[in-house]
């Protein structure tokens, strides 16, 4: 009870009494003028709302529908609110509806429990029995939080990510994993049997599921049916319904199921129009209103629109559905949450300066986020996190940014800018990319040799692709739960010297790759784009499908009769080679010389796979990128989800999750629709205003 | 400029200002190779000069075509580029763009002018060498493929390439054919078939074609190439490469011994001779890991590799 007193005290002053005194006895002068201001602000300055005429007014706001916002708005919706979601994108879903479907919950959650107890789904798709042992499939809540903060268990870059984990906001999540897994089922979201778990989702327990639907004559989502058009055809092409070609899922759930992050965004989507939940589609958050701008209770946001259009064409594009959709075109709106706004704008990967705090080599605008063409050239801008920053937010888990696989890294796919997944003709936003790009794993580097803007080769160009081991590990794999591997919560030995000789796993071919070079040129000293260069000798040794729709002349692909005309094509032809490719010629000639003398004295190739000369024409040059896939560091909250202030205290009304949020080194899905339950749950709870 | 009558004099000239700009893509242009231009023209006050046209005029001040004016960005008008064919002499050289439209005051006859400079280069060849056995016994024949192109779509057939040893002495002297390599542009090939001396060594030995001043003219171009001279190979290496799952045989899979390779036929299987000794022997084949096998060769050596299908781009073993 007194801590609500305390709430309304603060909303009204921005700081209590109590709290203005305790920070200037305990931290002296330094704090007292830090803290005077705010108080004075609160008290005579005019409210930066005032005079704002709203277009729009809610319970609740929703900034985003991927897998924060989404789940989070019809988790509002269902507890009776009036809500609206706002999207920068034409099209819900987010990096949600580009994702694998790999849902890791845990503690005892119904899947957990359904597959422990032998059961299948209530609708009688899944025919596969379980996947795992009674052990692997039994925990408590208790057990998954002490793996989700276990201070011993280290990845392969020998960090141990989990220390960090902010432990209320752990307990938070692993109390409410049961509830969103139930919740998720009860909104169209079909899971397979348990099957692993996914990268640092805790080391000792099977938890992870995907969702599915079943190929079927139509696309349903009532009947959990999908067509095989709209699930995609492999090779061939994707669909509006499924930007990514969905998978073979036999092995978890049946024959003829199939799965990805379509199977669970859709299926949210279709839900939360079906309840009715408002949809703004188009509609970038630029600024989040407070009552004062360090002090009082969140009003509302001012947005701009931001709608997509295809190269040569004047027409926004349009959702997959539209029912639910507000259709509103002015330049901006202002729109006001009685209850709470909720931070759903995923992180900040898509903000090269924003990212350049944790690694500033990514400042390089080259590289971009993954997933964007899907989800465009605004999304994960960081603006939830800087609209939460504007109003008096702390940030948390800054130096987690980096402690994933995930996270930048150099993926396996080339001659796309779009590395980190495929895509096909068919989803309408295939023209952004261009490309789906090509697979191309460490063993096919045997054929290329990666080089920089300038042409230099940077590293052995074998290891480029094997530095990117995900998530935490253990001797025997990452694959948990490892079988046969005694893992014991909380022992010195999982992080002891031995350990981690065994399972260290790491090559520095980003930090290689993102060196500044002769080209780089201050203040940002840009690496510039990386290329991996082959001859025709390779594209036959390698079997390489180098045709539409893997590569297309999109400026991340070129070919040409000679080194000096694949130099200047690449000058020419590609947005971010800022200096000429001078050294080509020469690292070729270079590279051949080592083949010839059975050794690479630069690079050490040679011991690790057999070398070939880069000699017969064609020659060509495919984009190597790094993706930022997603991010750790944001706003402080609380185990509520409430954004916290600088001193500690919650921000009245402004809750944020996923991506958006900091504090928890924990990659996927899991992490964003747990905070999306808690979320619309506390926000639908707050009093309107 | 002072007194009470210099701001208006400014003002004067600001309203009558005319500015006017070629982009010129590339600078450094091949002798009749494509020079694209391109014109912007800024005039105070705005006017809108869509539909009007720029003359471009040579070194001898003769017209060699135009620009037209298609786009207004606010106060700036652009034309599209063009397309004109640069001079075959080579050197410096110096165009006029002349605007006829300009405001009266400006330039005699009411004409704006602007000079723009470029460079006309010689056309540039390019020496290609591929396809030489990875070891070539001493002494022996072998055979080496050479390209020729040219940076300006020169044909290029009939043109002669030398080719020199370690040591700078001509070993041949080619004439390429007509013949162009399936799949480029202008990319001739010719096979040449050469003599290794009679000493084991590791060279590089160069092919070059010498500068000529046909018109338009050509650099000269040289390509190294290394070869690798061994002593006469004795034992066998025969390696038959399957698929570790379906025990199918693997067509061109590559075996490696350096400096000895070879590639798997249709029935999977690869062979070569080399010299005696220890080797690495690397077995590679398209979607499969590579693996390793350690030799020492004092005889004849027949083995089976089965290599493993790579791990798939799999959804549940990566991120996503």
């Amino acid at each position: 009870m007194s801590k609500k007193v305390e709430t309304g005290e603060r909303a009204r002053s921005g700081l209590s009494r109590r709290d203005f005194f305790k920070a200037g006895a305990a931290a002296g002068v330094g704090a007292a003028a830090l803290g005077a201001p705010a108080v004075v602000a609160a008290q005579t300055m005019p409210s930066p709302t005032d005079g704002i005429t709203w277009d729009y007014e809610v319970d609740v706001l929703v900034l985003g529908g991927g897998c924060m916002g989404l789940p989070s708005a019809i988790r509002a919706r269902d507890l009776g609110n009036d809500v609206m979601i706002i999207d920068q994108n034409f099209d819900l879903g987010g990096k949600m509806l580009h994702s694998g479907s790999q849902v890791s919950l845990g503690g005892g959650d119904p899947l957990q429990l359904r597959d422990l107890a032998g059961e299948f789904d209530k609708e009688g798709f899944i025919q596969v029995g379980k996947l795992h042992t009674d052990e692997e499939l039994t925990e408590d809540t208790d057990h998954l939080f002490r793996d989700m903060t276990d201070w011993s268990i280290v990845d392969s870059s020998a960090n141990a990510p989990y220390r960090y984990n902010e432990r209320e906001l752990h307990r938070a999540w692993a109390d409410n994993c049961f509830d969103t897994r139930n919740f998720l089922m009860d909104n169209y979201v079909r899971f397979s049997r348990i099957s692993g778990t996914h990268g640092n989702a805790g080391m000792t327990r099977a938890r992870r599921a995907s969702a599915f639907l079943m190929l079927g004559d139509k696309t349903d989502i009532k009947a959990g049916t999908v067509t095989r058009e709209d699930a995609g055809i492999s090779n061939t092409s994707s669909s509006h319904f499924a930007p990514r070609i969905m998978g073979d899922a036999s092995s978890v759930v049946a024959p003829g199921a199939v799965n990805n992050g379509a199977a669970l965004s859709r299926g949210l989507e279709f839900s939360a129009r079906e309840k009715g939940v408002k949809i703004m589609l188009n509609r970038h958050m630029d600024e989040i209103y407070r009552e004062h701008q360090f002090s009082g209770r969140i009003v509302g946001v001012r947005a701009s629109y931001s709608p997509r259009i295809l190269p040569g064409s004047n027409t926004p594009m349009q959702s997959y559905w539209q029912n639910g959709n507000i259709d509103e075109t002015r330049e901006t709106v202002y729109i006001r949450a009685r209850k709470a706004v909720i931070i759903a704008t995923g992180g900040h990967v898509g903000n090269p300066q924003f990212r350049s705090m944790f690694y500033p080599a990514m400042r390089e605008p080259a590289f971009g986020p993954s997933a964007q063409a899907l989800i465009g050239d605004r999304a994960a801008d960081a603006s939830g996190i800087i609209a939460g920053l504007r109003v008096g937010a702390n940030l948390a888990g800054m130096q987690q940014n980096l402690s994933y696989g995930a996270t930048a890294h150099i993926p396996t796919r080339l001659a796309t800018r779009d590395a980190y997944t495929d895509m096909y003709p068919g989803h309408p936003t295939f023209p952004f990319r261009g490309s789906t790009g090509f697979a191309a794993n460490a063993n096919t580097f045997e054929h290329f040799i990666a080089v920089n803007q300038v042409g230099k080769r940077f590293f052995n160009d074998m290891n480029l692709m094997r530095g990117n081991q995900a998530g935490t590990a253990f001797p025997g794999g990452n694959n948990v739960p490892v079988r046969g591997v005694e893992i014991t919560q909380g022992d010195w030995r999982n992080s002891g010297r031995d350990h981690i000789r065994g399972m260290y796993n790491r090559h520095a071919g980003l930090d290689a790759a993102l060196q500044i070079n002769e080209g780089s040129q201050g203040p940002d000293f840009h690496s510039g784009p990386l290329w991996a260069i082959f001859d025709e000798g390779a594209v036959e040794r390698a079997e390489l499908n180098l045709t539409y729709p893997w590569v297309a002349d999109n400026g991340y692909f070129f070919s040409a009769d000679t080194l000096e005309e694949l130099q200047a094509k690449i000058n020419a032809g590609h947005s971010y080679q800022r200096v000429p490719m001078t050294h080509l010629a020469d690292t070729v000639a270079r590279w051949n010389g080592f083949v010839d003398a059975g050794a690479d004295t630069d690079f050490g190739r040679g011991e690790d796979a057999p070398m070939h000369k880069i000699e017969r024409p064609k020659f060509y040059a495919a984009s190597i990128v790094v993706v930022w896939h997603d991010s750790y560091g944001g706003l402080r909250i609380n185990g509520k989800c409430q954004v916290i202030d600088m001193e500690g205290q919650p921000i009245p009304g402004l809750y944020a999750g996923c991506e958006a949020s900091g504090g928890g080194n924990q990659h996927g899905l899991g992490r964003g629709l747990v905070h999306a339950y808690i979320a619309g749950t506390h926000a639908a709870a707050e009093t309107a205003m | 400029m002072t007194g009470p009558n210099a701001m208006n004099q400014q003002s004067d000239i600001l309203e009558t200002s005319f500015d006017m700009l070629i982009d010129v893509e590339p600078g450094e242009v091949a002798a009749g190779g494509a020079l694209v231009l391109r014109c912007a023209a800024r005039a105070t006050p705005g006017r809108d000069l869509r539909g009007q046209s720029v003359q471009i005029l040579d070194d001898t001040g003769s017209t060699v075509g135009s620009l037209t004016f298609s786009m207004l960005d606010g106060a700036t008008n652009t034309t599209e580029p063009g397309t004109f064919a640069a001079p075959t002499k080579l050197g410096s050289h110096g165009w006029r763009a002349v605007f006829a439209g300009a405001p009266e005051g400006h330039a005699p006859g009411g004409e704006a002018i602007h000079d723009f400079f470029f460079t006309v280069v010689a056309h540039r060849a390019s020496v290609l060498v591929w396809g030489a056995p990875s070891a070539i016994a001493a002494g022996q024949s072998f055979t080496v493929t050479l390209g020729l192109k040219c940076s300006g779509g020169c044909d290029m057939a009939g043109r002669k390439i030398q080719i020199t040893d370690a040591s700078g002495a001509e070993v041949a002297m080619v004439q390429m054919g007509a013949d162009q390599l399936h799949g480029t542009s202008g990319l001739h090939e010719t096979k040449v078939t050469l003599q290794a001396p009679a000493e084991v060594s590791r060279q590089t030995w160069q092919a070059r074609i010498a500068r000529d001043d046909a018109e338009p003219p050509h650099e000269a171009a040289t390509a190294a190439f290394g070869l690798n001279f061994v002593a006469p190979p004795e034992h066998r290496i025969e390696i038959t490469v399957l698929d570790a799952e379906t025990k199918a045989p693997l067509r061109g899979a590559s075996i490696t011994a350096h400096p000895f390779s070879a590639t798997t036929n249709a029935e999977g299987v690869a062979s070569m001779m080399v010299c005696a000794g220890s080797y690495t022997v690397w077995v590679s084949a398209a979607g499969h890991d590579p693996v390793c096998k350690y030799l020492d060769m004092s005889g004849d050596h027949t083995s089976v590799a089965e290599l493993s299908p790579e791990a798939k781009e799999d959804p549940d073993a990566f991120y996503y």
